[in-house]
């Protein structure tokens, strides 16, 4: 038997987009168990881990394309929600449990992990598509690497458009 | 019943597993690899248990708080209160129906 290849497995998508629910409810199964660390922490660790993480910034991408680079196999999870339901879940995240938020950067951050998804194509082995709109409805996976640029691109995009509000 | 996902790792493919206990006997089910029916039909199925948990903790967390809880509906953001009243609104968050318990 091979020696297993570390795991890195990101849950990934917007603020407020049910990030770490997703990773409480499903820690066993789909995130198989694995200790929770920061990615530059884990990285550096050479641990197999999991991280909650909006890959919002280009540091984000830098660290998860480090991952790569020293064998890991990157997994992630990334959950879809309309902006909208993202800042009234913000909102009222902010009374219940007193988590500061900003809108302006909620709106930048929120276009910018779409993109950093379709920038990490190449450090990326599985991606798993979700939607959380009411309850977490698994979507799709695929493997990345398999798409061209462009068809991944078109995969992400019909993925959003399923879950925005019309105007 | 408590059933634990296992993988195993052969020529740098991965297997799954799944493990139970029934009357005491310990029974393992090949799911296949992350391609396999199998494998993906149990992924959907913890989906369908533990879809709406998040649903189901907010309605304790934020009720008991005394705020709404937030989801989509027909295209709608719905902003469900204790009392069972919800509230439908727009993109622009501009209230378009307000539905009561009792219709």
């Amino acid at each position: 038997m091979d020696e297993e290849k570390k795991q890195l497995i990101i849950v990934a998508g917007p603020e407020a987009s049910g990030k770490k629910t997703f990773a409480e409810v499903f820690k066993t199964a789909f995130l198989q168990g694995l200790p929770e660390d920061n990615l530059y922490k884990g990285i550096i660790s050479g641990m197999s881990f999991y991280c909650v993480s909006s890959l919002s910034t280009s540091d984000e991408v830098k660290l998860v394309k480090l991952a790569k680079e020293r064998g890991y196999r990157v997994t992630i999870y990334f959950l879809f929600a309309p902006h909208e339901l993202c800042l009234v879940r913000a909102r009222l995240r902010s009374i219940v449990s007193k988590i500061p938020y900003n809108e302006t950067e909620m709106k930048a951050k929120y276009d910018s992990s779409r993109k950093n998804l379709a920038e990490l194509k190449t450090s990326t082995d599985i991606v798993f598509f979700i939607r959380n709109l009411k309850e977490f409805d698994f979507v799709s996976a695929l493997s990345p690497s398999e798409l061209t640029a462009r068809t991944y691109q078109l995969t992400i995009q019909k993925v959003q458009l399923s879950v925005e509000l019309p105007e | 019943m408590k059933k634990s996902l296992t993988k195993k790792t052969i020529q740098g493919r991965e297997y799954f597993y799944l493990c139970y206990r029934t009357k005491g006997k310990l029974t393992t089910k090949y799911l296949g690899t992350v391609d396999s029916p199998k494998y993906k039909k149990y992924l959907l199925s913890l989906t369908k248990t533990g879809a709406n948990y998040g649903l189901r903790r907010s309605r304790i967390d934020n009720w008991k708080a005394g705020v709404p809880i937030a989801y989509i509906e027909d295209s709608y953001i719905v902003l469900e209160y204790k009392n069972g009243v919800k509230e439908y609104l727009d993109s622009k968050e501009n209230v378009k129906k307000v539905v009561f318990p009792n219709g």
